[in-house]
This record gives C-alpha cells, sequence and structure tokens, in this order.
C-alpha cells in the first residue's frame, strides 16, 4: 500500500506545472515570467524528490481514482521514467530563465509571447504524464496535449513561416496519434485492457492483429520523432520557431515519443519484437546519423543547421533497437545487453543537454547580430566568448569527444555493436561523427575568425542571463559524462528492460 | 458464414481508416486535409464501439464507449485549432496547401 | 439475423460511399457538406451498435459544432463569389500547370500512395478479422458500478474510474482555445459589436431554440447519472444555444470583461484539478472519491465541466468566426515578407 506522502509526490511533476500554467494564464504578463519560474523550480524539486523516493523505496505505483488496473488508469514511477523526469526538469529551468531574458529583450515583441508561460508549463505537464502514465489510452490523450501545446508554441512569433511550419508539424502530429490510437483499439481489442504492464502479461503475441497494432503504433510515434524517413516537418518546425522553443522542442519533446517506443519495444510488445523489426529500426537511425549530419553541414543558416543536426541526432537514439534484440537462435550470454540499453538513454539524455545548449547559443547569437545567416558569428569568439564556448561545448557532446555524456553514449555504442558482433553499425557511426565534426568545427572557425574578416558591426545588447543558461546548458551535456555510474543505477530500478532480456525467436518474440 | 454485425462495421471502419490516410496526403487544400483528419479519427473510433458491441453478457463494455467520447472531444478541438491556424496562414500569405505555387 | 443484418451492411455500404465522396470530390463546400452527412450516419451506426452516449456526442460534436466550424470556414476558403474556383483539388493529382516532370513525379507518389492505402486496408482487415477475441472489461465495470456512485456505465467509467482521462480531456479544450488565442494574437474574443439582427427566421428560431437548448442540456446534464447523457453531451448542447444566440447578434461571451472570461473557461479544469489534489490531501488517491459522495460530487464536477465545455465550445466558433472580419488589419502584414 503506497503511502500518502507517495501519492502526492508522485502526482506533484503533472499537477504542479498544471497549476503554474492556469496561474500564468489569469496573471498579468509582467509577473508569468516569475511565477513560471516558480512553478518550473519547484517540478524540478519534485522530480528530484520522487527520484530519491525510488532509489529509498523502488517501484512506485499511483492508482489514480482509487481504481486499479485495468478497470483505472495507473501511474508508474521506475527508473527509466526517473531519468525523464530530471532530464526535462534540468533542461527546462534554465530554458525557462532564457526564455524570461530572451522576450523581454526581443523588440517588438509578437502578441503571442505572454502565452509563452502557460504552454510551456502546459507541455512541460504532459511530458512529465507521458513519462509517468502507464494507460495506452491516457498516453494518447497526453500525445494530443503535447502536440497542441508544441505547435501553440511553435507558432508563438506569428511570422509565415513559422506559421506554415507549424502547421505542417500539427499535420504530421495529428496524423501520427491516429496511427497510434488505431494501434491502441487493436491491442485493446486483442487482450482487454489498456494497461501497459498487464498488456505486457496478457497479449498473444503471436496473433496477426497484435502485430499490426504494434507497427501502427511505432509508425505513429516514429513520425512524432522525426526518424528518417518521417522526419520531413522537423527541420523547418524546429528552426522557425524562438530560440527557447527550439530548444523545448529539439531537446524534449521529440525524446518523449521516443521514450513511448522504448516502453512498447522493451514492455508491451516484447513478445512480438523481431529480429529483422529491429535491424530495420537501426539501419533508418544509421541513415538519419549520416543523412541528418550532411544536411546540417550543408546549410547556410544557423538555426536551419541546428534542426537538422536534431535529425541526425535522433538516429543515433535508434541504433538502440537492433542492439537490445538478439537474433534467433542465440544462445549463452549477451552481456552488451545492458550497456546497449544503457547507451541509447545516455544518447537521449546527453542530446537534451547539448542541443538545448546549441539552440540557445545560436539563438543568442542571432539576436546579436540581427541575422541568422552564417556569418552572423563571424569573430564570436571575441565579442560573446561565453556563448562561442557554450556552442563549443555543446557540440563536443555531439560530435562524441571526451569528456562528455555524447561521448560516453557513443562509446557505450560503439562497444555493444562490437561485442554483439553487429560490426555494420560502426562505420555510421563513426561516419555521423564526422559530419558533426564537420559543422560544428564550421561554425567555430567562423567564430575564431579574425577581426578585419568581420564587418565591424554593432551587437545588440545580450543580457547576461541569456550567456549563462545557455553555458550551464553545455556544462550540462560536458558533466553527464562524469555521473554515469548514478544514472545507470538509477535506470535500474524496476527496469522493465531487465525482464526482456531473453533471445527472439525465428517468427518474433522471445521465448 | 455467420458474420456479427459488429464485424460489418469494423470492416468498414478499416477501409474508411485507409481511405482517409491516403486523402490526408494526398488532398492539397488545408479544408481538405483537416476533414480527412477527422474521418480518420471517425473510422479509429467505429472500430472501437464495435469492438466494444461484442456479446458480452447482453451490454456493451463501457470503456470503449467512454474512449470514443474523449475522443471526439480531443479531435474537434485539434480540428478547431487546425481550421484557425488555416485561415491565419490564408489571411497573411493567401496559400491554401502546403505546395501551392499560388 | 435477416432484416438487421441487411440495415447493417447497407448502412457500412453507405458508410463507405460518403467517406469516398468526401474525400475525392472537387469543391470544398461538397467536402463539408458529405462530411456532416457522414458524421450524422455515423451517428446511426452508433445507435446500431448500442452506444446512445455516443451518438448523442456524435451527433452535437462531431457532425453538429464541427460542421458549423466547416461551414464558417467556408466562407474564408470557398467565398460564394469565387466559387467556380473552390477547388479543394481532392485526391486525384491535379493537372495543374507545372513541369511535365513534376507532373509525372506526382503521378507517381499518388499511386504509390493509393497503393499503398489499399495495401493497409488489407492489412488492417485482416487484422480486424483476426483480432482474438475475448473480454473487453464489461465485467469489470459492471463489477464496480455500485461503488461508483451513478447507475450508468458510461458515466462512471468517465466520472470515476478513468476521471484523470476526463481530467485531461477538458485540458486539451482549454489549450487548444489557448492556441487559437495565440493564433489570432488576441487574449478574449473581439469585443466588437457584432452584426446587427436582420434574418426575421432566424430571430424567431433563436428565441424558440434557446431556451429549449438550455433546458435540454439541463436534462441531459442529469440525466447522465443512470442513463445517457453527461457533462459533454449537455455542455455541447449549451454552446450550441451560445453559438445561436451569436448568429443573432447577441454577443453573450465578448460582453464579458476579462477575468470573468478567464474564469469561465478555466472552472472545468480547476473544479477536477480541486477535487484531484483534495482528494490527495485528506489521504486518498489522486481523484479518487468517497464512497458515500461520490454521486453527488459527480454531478457537481459535471455541472461545472459542463458550463466550462459549453463556453469553450462556443468560444471555438465566435474566435473563428470573428478573426476574418478585421478590417483594419492589412491583408499583407510586415511580418509576412519573412
Amino acid at each position: 500500500m503506497i503511502s500518502n506522502s507517495s501519492k502526492l509526490l508522485s502526482m506533484l511533476p503533472i499537477v504542479l506545472p498544471l497549476i503554474g500554467a492556469l496561474l500564468c494564464f489569469v496573471i498579468p504578463p509582467r509577473w508569468r515570467s516569475f511565477i513560471g519560474l516558480l512553478f518550473s523550480w519547484s517540478t524540478l524539486a519534485a522530480c528530484f524528490g520522487l527520484v530519491w523516493l525510488l532509489a529509498t523505496r523502488g517501484l512506485t505505483e499511483h492508482h489514480l481514482g482509487g481504481w486499479e488496473a485495468p478497470l483505472g488508469i495507473r501511474l508508474r514511477i521506475d527508473g527509466l521514467a526517473g531519468v525523464f523526469l530530471v532530464l526535462t526538469g534540468m533542461v527546462g529551468v534554465p530554458v525557462g530563465h532564457f526564455a524570461m531574458s530572451f522576450f523581454k529583450q526581443k523588440q517588438p515583441a509578437s502578441r503571442g509571447v505572454p502565452f509563452f508561460w502557460p504552454l510551456w508549463l502546459f507541455l512541460w505537464a504532459s511530458l512529465n504524464g507521458i513519462f509517468l502514465s502507464a494507460d495506452l489510452f491516457n498516453l494518447y490523450v497526453l500525445l494530443e496535449i503535447m502536440g497542441l501545446a508544441a505547435v501553440s508554441l511553435a507558432i508563438l512569433s506569428g511570422k509565415a513561416a513559422a506559421l506554415l511550419a507549424g502547421l505542417r508539424y500539427f499535420f504530421a502530429a495529428l496524423v501520427g496519434s491516429m496511427l497510434y490510437l488505431m494501434g491502441v483499439v487493436l491491442a485493446y481489442g486483442s487482450a482487454g485492457t489498456l494497461d501497459l504492464g498487464l498488456l505486457g502479461a496478457s497479449l498473444p503475441a503471436e496473433s496477426i492483429t497484435v502485430r499490426i497494432a504494434f507497427a501502427l503504433m511505432m509508425a505513429g510515434l516514429l513520425i512524432k520523432t522525426a526518424l528518417f524517413p518521417l522526419h520531413f516537418w522537423l527541420p523547418e518546425a524546429h528552426s522557425s520557431a524562438e530560440a527557447p522553443v527550439s530548444a523545448i522542442l529539439s531537446a524534449l519533446v521529440v525524446k518523449a515519443s521516443f521514450y513511448l517506443i522504448l516502453r512498447l519495444w522493451v514492455e508491451v510488445f516484447d513478445g512480438s519484437v523481431t529480429f529483422a523489426a529491429a535491424q530495420a529500426l537501426g539501419a533508418l537511425g544509421g541513415v538519419a546519423a549520416v543523412w541528418g549530419s550532411y544536411q546540417a553541414l550543408r546549410q547556410t543558416q544557423l538555426k536551419r543547421m541546428v534542426a537538422h543536426s536534431t535529425v541526425g541526432q535522433i538516429g543515433y537514439l535508434f541504433l538502440i533497437f537492433p542492439l537490445i534484440t538478439l537474433s534467433p537462435g542465440w544462445e549463452g550470454e549477451a552481456p552488451w545487453l545492458t550497456s546497449a540499453w544503457t547507451a541509447g538513454i545516455y544518447q537521449a539524455l546527453a542530446h537534451g543537454f547539448a542541443k538545448s545548449a546549441m539552440f540557445l547559443a545560436v539563438g543568442i547569437f542571432v539576436l546579436a547580430v540581427g541575422s541568422d545567416d552564417k556569418s552572423s558569428v563571424l569573430n564570436m569568439v571575441g565579442r560573446l566568448p561565453m556563448t562561442t564556448f557554450a556552442f563549443a561545448l555543446a557540440g563536443t557532446s555531439l560530435i562524441g569527444l571526451p569528456p562528455s555524456g555524447g561521448f560516453v553514449a557513443k562509446w557505450m555504442l560503439l562497444k555493444a555493436t562490437f561485442s554483439s558482433g553487429q560490426w555494420w553499425w560502426a562505420p555510421l557511426i563513426v561516419w555521423g561523427s564526422f559530419l558533426t565534426a564537420g559543422y560544428v568545427f564550421m561554425i567555430l572557425r567562423l567564430s575564431f575568425a579574425p577581426s578585419e574578416a568581420a564587418p565591424v558591426k554593432a551587437l545588440n545588447p545580450v543580457p547576461k542571463t541569456l550567456e549563462v543558461t545557455a553555458l550551464a546548458l553545455g556544462i550540462g551535456a560536458i558533466l553527464i559524462g562524469f555521473r554515469a555510474e548514478e544514472v545507470m543505477s538509477l535506470l535500474e530500478i524496476a527496469s522493465p528492460f531487465a525482464e526482456s532480456v531473453q533471445p527472439v525467436t525465428e517468427e518474433g518474440g522471445h521465448d | 458464414m455467420d458474420i456479427e454485425p459488429h464485424q460489418l462495421y469494423a470492416v468498414t471502419a478499416g477501409m474508411v481508416f485507409c481511405m482517409s490516410l491516403a486523402g490526408v496526403f494526398l488532398c492539397r487544400h488545408f479544408f481538405q486535409k483537416i476533414i480527412a483528419i477527422n474521418m480518420l479519427g471517425a473510422s479509429i473510433f467505429l472500430l472501437l464501439v464495435s469492438i466494444g458491441a461484442r456479446d458480452e453478457d447482453g451490454f456493451p463494455d463501457p470503456v470503449p464507449h467512454a474512449m470514443v467520447i474523449t475522443g471526439l472531444v480531443v479531435a474537434v478541438s485539434a480540428s478547431a485549432f487546425a481550421l484557425g491556424l488555416a485561415r491565419r496562414i490564408h489571411r497573411t500569405t493567401g496559400r491554401t496547401g502546403f505546395s501551392d505555387t499560388e | 439475423m435477416g432484416i438487421d443484418l441487411h440495415f447493417d451492411a447497407l448502412l457500412c455500404l453507405f458508410l463507405a460511399g460518403l467517406a469516398w465522396r468526401v474525400l475525392t470530390v472537387r469543391q470544398l463546400y461538397q467536402a463539408a457538406i458529405f462530411f456532416i452527412a457522414f458524421g450524422l450516419s455515423m451517428a446511426l451506426a452508433w445507435v446500431r451498435l448500442a452506444s446512445p452516449d455516443v451518438a448523442l456526442a456524435e451527433a452535437a460534436i462531431g457532425a453538429g459544432l464541427l460542421g458549423v466550424l466547416l461551414i464558417d470556414s467556408l466562407r474564408v476558403f470557398a467565398p460564394p463569389s469565387s466559387a467556380a474556383t473552390a477547388d479543394g483539388g481532392a485526391m486525384e493529382s491535379s493537372t495543374a500547370p507545372r513541369g511535365a516532370g513534376k507532373a509525372a513525379w506526382s503521378r507517381i507518389t499518388t499511386a504509390l500512395l493509393l497503393g499503398s492505402g489499399l495495401a493497409l486496408a488489407v492489412v488492417i482487415t485482416l487484422a480486424v478479422l483476426f483480432m482474438p477475441g475475448g473480454g473487453g472489461l464489461t465485467k469489470a465495470a459492471a463489477g464496480a458500478m455500485a461503488d461508483s456512485g451513478v447507475a450508468h456505465p458510461v458515466t462512471a467509467v468517465l466520472l470515476n474510474f478513468r476521471s484523470f482521462d476526463t481530467w485531461l480531456e477538458v485540458g486539451v479544450l482549454l489549450l487548444a482555445m489557448m492556441g487559437l488565442l495565440v493564433v489570432q494574437g488576441i487574449d478574449a474574443p473581439p469585443a466588437k459589436a457584432p452584426a446587427t439582427r436582420s434574418d426575421p427566421l432566424l430571430d424567431w428560431l433563436t428565441r424558440a431554440l434557446v431556451p429549449l437548448l438550455v433546458l435540454a442540456a439541463g436534462y441531459l446534464l442529469w440525466r447522465g447519472k443512470f442513463a445517457p447523457g453527461g457533462a459533454f453531451q449537455s455542455g455541447v448542447v449549451l454552446g450550441a444555444g451560445a453559438i445561436l444566440l451569436r448568429l443573432n447578434g447577441f454577443a453573450l461571451l465578448e460582453r464579458l470583461p476579462l477575468w470573468a472570461w478567464r474564469g469561465a473557461l478555466l472552472l472545468g479544469f480547476v473544479a477536477f484539478l480541486a477535487h484531484g489534489t483534495g482528494a490527495l490531501l485528506f489521504g486518498r488517491a489522486f481523484l479518487e472519491f468517497p464512497l458515500e459522495r461520490a454521486g453527488t460530487w459527480i454531478l457537481g464536477l459535471e455541472a461545472l465541466a459542463a458550463f466550462s465545455i459549453a463556453v469553450t465550445l462556443a468560444a471555438f466558433f465566435i474566435v473563428l468566426h470573428g478573426a476574418d472580419r478585421e478590417k483594419g488589419a492589412p491583408a499583407r502584414n510586415p511580418e509576412a515578407k519573412n
């Protein structure tokens, strides 16, 4: 029986941002940043509190309304959820501070700016809900909230390009939700429950309906995670949004649907997973890693470069799947499985910090110079050294250079590819890193260019807060490389992965 | 072959689902895309209710009904937002589709 | 079997045929009308499938409200003056004046998409036909009805067993409203004088219908405890009344001060939140009802939610409706050049 304080604590990551959103909707605009930040910090504290609860008491469940599954909806707090909750909080708070300063600075302010805080807090609540909820249909509603809030944030500036990109994003999100929901319906029809845990136990895995349900849900979530070739909506949407929104979209929103893919793969449909499907996902991921990084290299505008970089980095996330799925007829030990699992999640964490830092840094450059072109960064190392350094730190993690979170992730990934014998992923990983290094060093080279090359133009004033938050996130991307043990031990608490570690059979599913 | 009525509706739902999915991509105008997405949702709801109508104890499963009502409200909210956004785009740029040349 | 199955088969054919027409017809106006017809036929299907709750909701929300929003948008996308050019460019690839290469490419993609659509149709039919039977949640729900506080299973599921979903759904309404406000760049429905009452038929209809709608909404709300009905159906009917008033020139929502308007929007969501948090503070699970008071509290929550739903849905229409009439705003803003 879960204690009262645990029940309260487990609801806080969802309830606190929502209360903040409601308040920020009604109070005068000049107060919204302050209240918003107050609730941001409290939500972060609540997420840490929940992690502490996890560490001391293990898996926690909260049956909403007092009804247990399958009739009621269940919240489930385990290590995986805890890790993502903390990631969202640790990225969300600095981005919030950045936003407060950024919107004050950027004139003329667009009419949508007062809505930033209500929308962002609503979005944050939905992300936390997605991490915690264990009910398929509830997840659908949360995904819709996430989509509505994300698109509304993306169009905040009101510029024509943002509006069009936002509508495209919305259509993609809706189609994704519909595909997901169709899969949910087929799954419910097959098993009579919507609870993730109960489904995992009782789904008739060999049934064709279940496989099709799995495929549909995956297709929907893959659109939302923008895996190549379903990434068509992302570059425009993320690049035409305001800087703090781009950071939120790239660092956090795409991770939520990825989180769900992980859950489905490992917890719900682990009986229907096939080796071929895993390899296919990995192949798409590998192509994405190369293609996205290549496209980023070709861009002449800063924000588009960073957005294409997201497409590439997301590809790395999907290399986790072939490495956690054993080939049919495998016998014996498979010690690389846990490290592959950890590597994929680490990639998500490191990317969260690095990409948000990069988008914020680029946002500062654009604000300072007033132009999105590559040439804006000329000689920036002298004029905005903190921001350039933040960009460099972020780039280090994205490339996978030591010491950074990205390095830890890619190193573990490479080790897993070799110990599992799936050596063919390695060239793709390395190639992607080279291309990433290409665009990162291109920008850095421009920023170090001597002052004769740069037009001597006065920069727009850049508040220190903007630079400090970008730098903080960049440092976060590096620091996370040093705290691997804590993250790994947290992940192990009630890990859904641990139970699914078995070879797949010829037809799919586990023995 | 003994066909249950709910099976008929379920198969129809599948047909409409696929038609609407093709429609979302193939229709060029924002307005028709929005209608196609609503049809997509409607087909899923039809499948859901037909699952709920499988003869269990004489009365239908209430959970799919609740899911459909929720889904209807979500669909209309999303449609209202999409319509507003599409109209704003039309107002500012005159476009009615993504691949317009106008 | 017999007549029942024949009727169902005919209805299914009709639904499929209507769907095909909606997606392939050329004119936007026709698409909208076919869609509304489709929605109403769906309501029939719901009745055939023994789900009157859903039928009520579909007729009111899916066909009714959505139909109103669509027809209002037709004013913008297919103005009557240029009916000839109101071409939606339906499913077949158009023969627009593009390069020959592009036309061939779009024909290939169309063929590919239609082909995959067909393949998907086969796949999904298989999935549906081979679904393993087996238990929905009917038994579980029936067993828990005694403790739910209401006598109608669907209401019990919505307001008690899965109330978290319902709360979030009210949140979706609120969020969509916020999004619409962002899209239009406003804080509240524009407080300017609406069109004058010029249509005597509409005037008479409004005077006759609105009191009936209010009554019907109250009845549906109360009825939800033991029969099909409840907060959503009631809220939509009430909202329809507000829309009818607005169409007739009576600006109900626009006259509200900002705080009242915002409060009305938030009321339902906040009510659920307060109930849920209160439950937590008193040692229960989030959103858990105390057994002996569940019935009354459910009715109270439903009333507040219905009010908010009505305001939000009416506001959807009002904000959309008033959006394109701003004569002051230039057609090409400087921001459009970006």
